[in-house]
């Protein structure tokens, strides 16, 4: 039973390792399409973390030396100083807030799982650790939810300026967390028929909390089953002693 | 037959293959598209689609237009859900069945997300497959013995020699080989057909090709059954060839059971044409150079893995399992061309030999090709 114990401790690990790491990463990203990074041989991406920073970069393969602008700023710097109310992003404090206690009520279960005497608690541990996902799923839902209005109050959303010719993004196209704009330009459909130019979604911090949250979901269940298990009484004969397999094994290796 | 305590073996495969499957849900989800890994850039359509279209190829873990948006959060649910299900049966491997079909549910579904980079995919199902038969332990499995026999392992033809449901293990052994098969093939010939039936207009074969489409058609279900069908037609066929070549020559006293059971394992290779459908390449080459060398190498592999069974089972050295191999091939080669693939199986490519003479000729070449290998030789 030591062996699923440990198992389920490296999931949480896996789990913790998750949210620590969403944590640094983006959560959301605004980018050309695949089809469009095909057809102009260049990418473009925005990725917008918890720390209220936009990083941008723009890589024309086209070039015999590929050429890659990069640049990170402050949200604030997307603003425009005659903005009336500009966005403040008081929601990223709030989710990175959230995914904090969500790490937190996270290392008990690994610690639970792993430590022998601890076990005995773990029942109660169990409950932090639904908590935890519960946190995480609000944090990333909440972002998604939260974003959209935000980012549609900057004055900007790019801190590069786009290649002339590519289709424009305004801050206001941005209605949901996930969406796409078409292209305008025309170059893109003479591939393609009404395909996206532009695409945008939460990124890898997004998706690694919200795995988090599920992978803390598939421990505790998998955990409240062998405490569950380890609690029955035998069934049938004596032979057949707690562990229930070993009834249909006479001849075990 | 020994029995194991714990599916340690299937969980571990079921959980490794349910770990990758995670990885690439997660991969894909933030890529909000299939991962593509191409041979080149595509400077402009006429790259990948046309008469004079260089070789390209591109490999997709993913298929576009599932996999987008909000939809990439189903594909992570699911893995995490297998990785549970892999755990589950571990600590509880009483409900095994229910648990192994739903593993083998949600890999099969995992290639919409790329299947694990198609590893998982096959950890899944073999993982799985091991765990329906605990607490047989898993090295007398159908799954391990499948890997065995794509191994040349010779410890499996031992073991059917006295197994007792060596026959109809083979037999599922061959049925899920061509499951597979069919279901490969298929999925890669719907598309082929869509490319190559795509008006000049259409961005049907750029989606397909480059971006990483996988048309669906209800047909497929016709191919797989079709397929399985027939497969075990060829395979009976080839047995009983193989048994007569061998007590009319060697004079052995082995059952037509056993070496029917050792042709069957001796298929798994073939269950490798599952990966078609992740792969493609420029146009030209989409109906003829992938299939080709997939179906070419699996095949040659299942021929090796034969004549080591055959060998095996014959109690008999390898030239002259080569020998009773190229005969019994010869005459199987001959029935292939005039009758099997005259079948009419939706959605499928197999090898043909055409024209017949090219057909005659290879034939006569096996057939002469025996003696060099004293097969004709009783001492």
């Amino acid at each position: 039973m030591n062996r699923i114990y440990m198992l389920l401790s490296a999931l949480a690990l896996l789990s913790i390792f998750f949210i620590a790491a969403s944590i640094v990463l983006p959560w959301w990203t605004l980018q050309i399409s695949p089809e469009a990074r095909i057809i102009f041989n260049s990418d473009f991406r925005n990725d917008f973390n918890l720390f209220k920073t936009v990083s941008s970069s723009y890589t024309d393969n086209s070039l015999e030396e590929n050429a890659t602008t990069s640049i990170e700023v402050n949200l604030s710097n997307l603003t425009s100083p005659q903005q009336p109310n500009p966005p403040s992003f008081a929601f990223m404090d709030t989710t990175l807030q959230l995914t904090g206690a969500g790490l937190a009520l996270t290392i008990p279960i690994a610690i639970g799982a792993a430590v022998t005497r601890a076990r005995k608690y773990l029942r109660y541990i169990l409950t932090l650790g639904y908590i935890a996902a519960v946190i995480l799923v609000i944090s990333a839902f909440y972002f998604s939810q939260e974003l959209p209005t935000q980012v549609s109050g900057l004055s900007s959303i790019s801190p590069i300026d786009l290649p002339s010719g590519w289709t424009p993004i305004y801050p206001g196209d941005i209605a949901s967390a996930w969406g796409g704009k078409a292209d305008s330009s025309g170059q893109v459909s003479t591939w393609l028929k009404s395909n996206n130019f532009w695409t945008w979604q939460p990124s890898s911090g997004w998706f690694l909390a919200l795995s988090a949250a599920f992978l803390n979901v598939a421990a505790c269940v998998a955990i409240q089953m062998i405490i569950k298990r380890e609690q029955a009484p035998p069934k049938g004969s004596m032979a057949a002693g707690p562990d229930r397999t070993g009834a249909l094994n006479p001849e075990t290796s | 037959m020994t029995t194991e305590q714990k599916p340690r073996v299937a969980a571990l495969l079921s959980l490794t293959g349910a770990f990758l499957m995670f990885i690439n849900a997660l991969l894909v989800g933030i890529n909000n598209a299939p991962i593509i890994i191409s041979s080149g850039p595509v400077q402009s359509p006429s790259n990948v689609i046309g008469i004079n279209a260089p070789l390209w190829f591109r490999i997709s873990f993913g298929i576009r237009g599932l996999v987008e948006g909000s939809s990439s959060i189903i594909w992570i649910i699911a893995a995490i859900i297998t990785m549970y299900l892999a755990v589950r049966l571990y600590a509880r491997p009483l409900g095994r069945k229910g648990l192994c079909t739903m593993i083998v549910a949600l890999s099969i579904l995992s290639v919409v997300y790329g299947g694990g980079f198609v590893i998982g995919l096959i950890l899944g199902i073999l993982g799985a497959g091991m765990g329906y038969e605990w607490p047989t332990q898993h090295k007398n499995t159908i799954a391990y013995k499948m890997i065995m026999a794509m191994k040349f392992d010779s410890n499996l033809y031992e073991g059917l020699k006295t197994e007792k449901n060596a026959l109809r293990n083979a037999v599922y052994a061959l049925v899920l080989v061509n499951i597979l098969t069919g279901a490969g093939i298929g999925l890669y010939s719907i598309a082929v057909q869509r490319v190559l039936g795509a008006t000049a207009t259409s961005d049907l074969p750029f989606r397909i090709i480059v971006l990483g489409e996988l048309p669906f058609d209800i047909s497929i279900f016709s191919t797989i059954i079709i397929n399985v069908g027939l497969a075990i037609l060829k395979w009976f066929a080839l047995s009983f060839i193989i048994y007569l070549v061998a007590i009319a020559l060697l004079e052995r006293k082995q059952t037509f059971a056993k070496i029917a059971a050792a042709t069957a394992f001796a298929y798994a290779p073939v269950s490798l044409q599952l990966i078609m459908p992740f792969i493609f390449t420029s146009q030209p080459n989409l109906a003829t150079t992938w299939p080709l060398y997939l179906l070419v190498v699996t095949n040659i592999w299942m021929a090796l893995a034969l004549v080591k069974g055959i060998g095996q089972t014959l109690e008999t050295n390898l030239g002259k399992a080569l020998g009773i191999l190229s005969l019994s091939g010869a005459i199987y080669l001959l029935l292939y061309g005039l009758f099997f693939s005259t079948f009419d199986i939706p959605n499928i490519i197999r090898l043909t030999i055409q024209p017949q003479s090219a057909l005659l000729m290879l034939v006569s070449s096996l057939a002469i090709g025996s003696l060099l290998f004293e097969i004709y030789n009783k001492s």
